[in-house]
């Protein structure tokens, strides 16, 4: 049975360096796309229980930094983030495994990885134009 | 007791940047925001610069090639030449340079306005940065894995940035 969640990063990897060849960042580059539409499918989980239970999970409030800027992009990161930078660090990338990914799943006639992009950030946004709405904040 | 302004954001090409007009104290001394103010300004333009970037087919080198010593010697490249040739140089494109810096402050800009949304801190205005932010990723995110752009969204975001960068920094200035 294939995993989806490998089936992305599979995806992810071999459609960025077919389009972006001379591009030697990619590991960085998809590392970070990645992580950071799994971030916001956390955010919008957060969201949609903070909304409808009572249950919240506590936010990271750092306030390490002169201003908010950094600190509301330190928080985010740590809050949402941080758990899937370390979890697609050793699934993916340590000991180079997505190289046994590559040859276990090979290439995909699906683009995972672009409909997952692009359903994450657009449903966090819908999610955000809901919650605005809600909430009486726009 | 010091009053924190707040709500002043910067829009980038591909997202926002939120930045501080500054923290005072009750007689209107500004005690730190001066830095922080600056620092957006200097993120907006940089976004910008890199939104106009992604645009770009040229390409620049750092060095003069590893056969010449490689020696700093910063050159553009109008052509988007690739490199190489008897002196080893490397190029790198500007698109990609561009499309990076972009992309990156798209996502500052997002997690922040996310941020602040998940935390009972947003403004109507929040929601309007977030969506442009998030419209910039996805044209970017579309453009790393099929090699295309969506069609005028990239160019909105831009001139929208652009509106947002200069009525930022005016309103922050007046």
């Amino acid at each position: 049975m294939k995993n989806i969640y490998y089936l992305i990063w599979v995806d992810a990897i071999l459609s960025f360096k077919k389009h972006n060849p001379r591009n030697k960042n990619w590991k960085w580059i998809v590392f970070f796309i990645n992580t950071w539409m799994n971030a916001l499918n956390f955010w919008v989980a957060f969201m949609i229980t903070k909304y409808f239970t009572t249950l919240s999970l506590p936010l990271t409030n750092f306030n390490l930094f002169p201003g908010h800027l950094l600190d509301d992009f330190l928080n985010f990161t740590v809050s949402f983030a941080s758990p899937f930078i370390v979890l697609n660090y050793f699934l993916i990338f340590h000991n180079d495994r997505y190289e046994k990914l590559i040859k276990k799943y090979g290439v995909q006639n699906i683009k995972y990885a672009l409909i997952y992009s692009m359903t994450s950030t657009f449903g966090a946004f819908v999610v955000a134009i809901l919650h605005g709405i809600l909430t009486h904040t726009i | 007791m010091q009053v924190e302004y707040r709500s002043t954001k910067i829009g980038l090409g591909l997202g926002n940047l939120v930045f501080d007009r500054g923290v005072y104290d009750p007689q209107g001394n500004n005690t730190g925001g001066g830095a922080m103010q600056a620092a957006g300004i200097t993120a907006g333009a940089v976004g910008l610069a890199g939104d106009i970037g992604s645009y770009s087919t040229a390409s620049f080198r750092l060095t003069n090639g590893a056969y010449n010593g490689s020696s700093f010697s910063l050159r553009f490249y109008g052509s988007g030449w690739g490199g190489g040739s008897t002196a080893q140089i490397t190029t790198y494109s500007l698109s990609n340079l561009g499309g990076g810096v972009s992309f990156g402050a798209g996502v500052i800009g997002t997690g922040l306005s996310y941020y602040q949304i998940a935390n009972g801190g947003a403004e109507p205005m929040t929601y309007v940065d977030a969506g442009v932010g998030t419209a910039g990723i996805m044209t970017s995110v579309a453009g790393y894995y099929t090699g295309a752009q969506i069609p005028y969204v990239g160019e909105a975001v831009m001139v929208y940035g652009k509106g947002r960068l200069i009525w930022d920094v005016g309103f922050s200035w007046s």
